[in-house]
């Protein structure tokens, strides 16, 4: 048998009919415009309807009223601080954390089992449903495992100031700080009033020359005899109303008798919060919220940065490290400001993520009805998913329509998001080789 | 950059840049997991002189090169064994600083690799990496490579424009700019030309012949023609081992090993 020469060989194939290939081109684009049609069609269905119900509810006092029986009156100032301050918190940590994760598996770690078996993690996180991240939420930051006490009653307070009220003769009450306040509600450290046995004492304020009144409050040097000294704030307790000062700064007072010796006690204890205030456990704060949306986006994020620096060119890091860098001065001249645009592009669509979860902010306990704009990381908090989930489970439609409205803005916000990712994604894309 | 000083003339800091320094070999043994790369190779790479490492593809010179920076660190299996000294620093040893030892010793890769970033901080990149520079003295550290690069004339209009925005054979002499930016004692070049045309290669070959004045060149080559212009030495690989070594001229018209002989004369490779 010869062997057939290559045209022989090519002119065997029987011909395929080209009427019928043809045809199934055309079917399989008939198939995608109508998938692609009933997509858009869905879309604007839900978008009319949502508009339909909800335009009417968008006012400016929607934004500026808090949730109420009263539908008229209803707005969504709680959950949008509340999405605010949440997304703030998820924000600060998870990006941080998911990037410096991702520059660690892609830049520094070895290629080894340990590695591919963290990463295998990450992705399978990627895909646990976000109700789950709310029951660690609730268990690990709003509970804490149940080490430090109950958010009632929490056993670590930071970042708050005490107080001891006095009222004055004149009925005023005054405040003077202390250091702390233990539990029990007693006062952690005496302040002046313990050891002034031991002290001289030096009135600075108010302005020296000024009358000394009875029972104001007054900044005090104490100066001991062990050469230590320090101010402190103290009430006066003089003789009648008021007493003439020296006009000698440094002379001693001794019509300063700091309520010495049980002369005065407090009225009450108060505690003041600054907006860093944390107490352990969280509670369902907004910073339980916003660290609870972390752990749902962490996995995201982790990802989507991992695949920007993956698709830096590696001969960039050649290149880099044949230089003489060090692999962190190589990531940092060379790889990040490379893969800074993708990492942006995946860490906004993180975020339009946790602006839409309800979920795991209703396991962690998330109010439904929040009367204030949150003031500080231990704040009550909703988010808008969790208001709309409230409004859109009443009877009455009045509320629908209110819910139809939050929607809207919440359409909006994500449009904001994504076109500033399409945006990054366009704009600030390199070319890099 | 409109300073007319030569490099020479600026006030450096700390220890200058080295002279010029050769690699002694000896017995260097290399893997790539059980896969031994290069068997016993043992020459001497001389200071100022143009070496020039021919073979076909997969005959260990590649990987060879680089040992002599380590940049085969970066790959996890790869692991070596024997004496590579440069100037009588033994380059294989633990003790030795990797980051210092690829200041000293410049890479070329074969396919152009500027940074996505302007021409000017391309060639800055590598100076300061390792040390602080006045802006005056840093213009002219940048001028002065550019300068020995042969692209000064091309670019110096254009420091701040993308180096992506030039030819294929102008990213490579801006890659040698780069390497030479950084002071180094030695050049390593792997296969510079193969992704240039014609007129790019024979700018980068006169360069190279210009360099070898200041700097310790290797250079790694398919192509024999270019070991015969460019070096003075020339060493041929052949599956991993060394088969002979020696000057250029020797090699290409009197070589004593038949495999040579094949090789240069275009009978197998």
């Amino acid at each position: 048998m010869t062997t057939p020469n290559l045209t022989e060989i090519v002119g065997r194939g029987t011909l395929r009919g080209n009427a019928r290939r043809a045809l199934s081109n055309r079917v399989f684009l008939w198939f995608c415009l109508v998938g692609t049609t009933l997509a858009i069609l869905v879309l604007f269905a839900l978008l009319f309807s949502i508009f339909l119900e909800g335009w009417s509810s968008v006012t400016w006092n929607f934004f500026d009223n808090f949730a109420s029986r009263n539908p008229s009156a209803s707005g969504i100032k709680g959950p949008l601080w509340g999405s605010v301050w949440v997304c703030a918190i998820c924000a600060i940590s998870a990006l941080p954390l998911g990037i410096g994760t991702a520059i660690y598996l892609e830049e520094f770690a070895p290629r080894n089992r340990v590695t591919g078996f963290i990463n295998l993690n990450i992705m399978n996180l990627a895909g646990v449903p976000s109700i789950v991240y709310g029951i660690i939420g609730l268990t690990a930051f709003a509970r804490m495992f149940g080490g430090f006490g109950s958010a009632s009653d929490p056993t670590v307070l930071l970042g708050y100031s005490y107080y001891d009220e006095y009222e004055s003769m004149e009925g005023e009450v005054v405040r003077v700080k202390v250091s702390a306040i233990d539990r029990d509600g007693d006062r952690v450290e005496d302040g002046v009033q313990a050891s002034l046995a031991r002290w001289n004492i030096w009135v600075a304020h108010p302005a020296p020359r000024a009358p000394l009144l009875n029972n104001t409050q007054v900044e005090v040097l104490l100066d001991s005899d062990d050469g230590s000294d320090e101010w402190r704030t103290a009430i006066a307790h003089v003789e009648g109303s008021s007493v003439e000062r020296s006009t000698a700064q440094s002379a001693s007072f001794d019509i300063v008798e700091v309520s010495a010796a049980n002369a005065m006690k407090p009225i009450t204890q108060s505690r003041e919060d600054s907006w860093w205030s944390v107490s352990l456990p969280f509670g369902s704060s907004v910073l339980a919220g916003g660290l609870t949306l972390m752990l749902v986006i962490l996995p995201v994020v982790i990802i989507s940065s991992q695949e920007a620096l993956r698709a830096v060119p590696s001969s960039l890091r050649q290149g880099a490290l044949a230089l003489g860098s060090t692999r962190w001065q190589m990531v940092r001249e060379m790889t990040l400001p490379a893969a800074i645009p993708g990492i942006m592009t995946g860490a906004i669509l993180a975020m339009s993520r946790a602006i839409g979860e309800a979920a795991p902010l209703l396991v962690l306990g998330g109010f439904l009805l929040v009367f204030a704009v949150p003031e500080n990381l231990m704040s009550d908090f909703t988010v808008l998913p969790l208001q709309i989930y409230n409004w859109a489970g009443r009877p009455q439609t009045s509320f629908h329509a209110l819910a139809a409205g939050a929607i809207i803005v919440q359409l909006v916000v994500l449009l904001v998001f994504n076109g500033i990712a399409v945006f990054i994604r366009q704009k600030l894309q390199k070319n890099l080789s | 950059m409109t300073s007319q000083h030569s490099p020479q003339s600026v006030p450096t800091e700390g220890s200058p840049p080295h002279a010029p320094s050769g690699v002694v070999v000896r017995n260097l043994n290399a893997w790539y997991g059980s896969f031994q790369a290069l068997t016993n190779i043992s020459l001497d790479i001389a200071a100022q002189r143009v070496t020039a490492f021919i073979g076909p593809s997969g005959c260990g010179k590649s990987t060879f090169l680089r040992w002599i920076n380590r940049m085969n660190d970066t790959i996890p299996s790869a692991r070596a064994e024997g004496t590579l000294k440069l100037h009588g620093d033994d380059i294989l040893a633990r003790s030795m600083d990797v980051v210092e030892l690829r200041r000293r010793v410049g890479m070329v890769f074969q396919k152009p690799n500027p940074f996505p970033k302007s021409i000017y901080d391309n060639v800055a990149f590598g100076p300061r990496l390792h040390r602080v520079y006045s802006k005056g003295d840093l213009d002219m550290l940048v001028e002065q490579s550019l300068r020995q690069a042969a692209l000064w004339n091309e670019v110096k209009d254009r420091l701040r424009a993308s180096a992506l925005s030039l030819s294929g054979g102008q990213q490579q002499r801006l890659c040698i700019a780069r390497a030479i930016a950084a002071g180094p004692e030695l050049l390593l070049m792997d296969e510079p030309c193969s992704a240039l045309d014609p007129k790019s290669t024979l700018a980068i070959e006169e360069l190279i012949q210009q360099l070898a004045e200041r700097y310790t060149i290797v250079i790694v080559t398919h192509n024999m023609q270019q070991a015969a212009r460019v070096s003075d030495t020339t060493a041929f690989f052949f599956e991993g081992q060394m088969i002979e070594w020696g000057e250029t001229e020797a090699i290409f018209t009197t070589p004593t090993n038949r495999q040579t002989e094949d090789y240069v004369t275009g009978r197998f490779g």
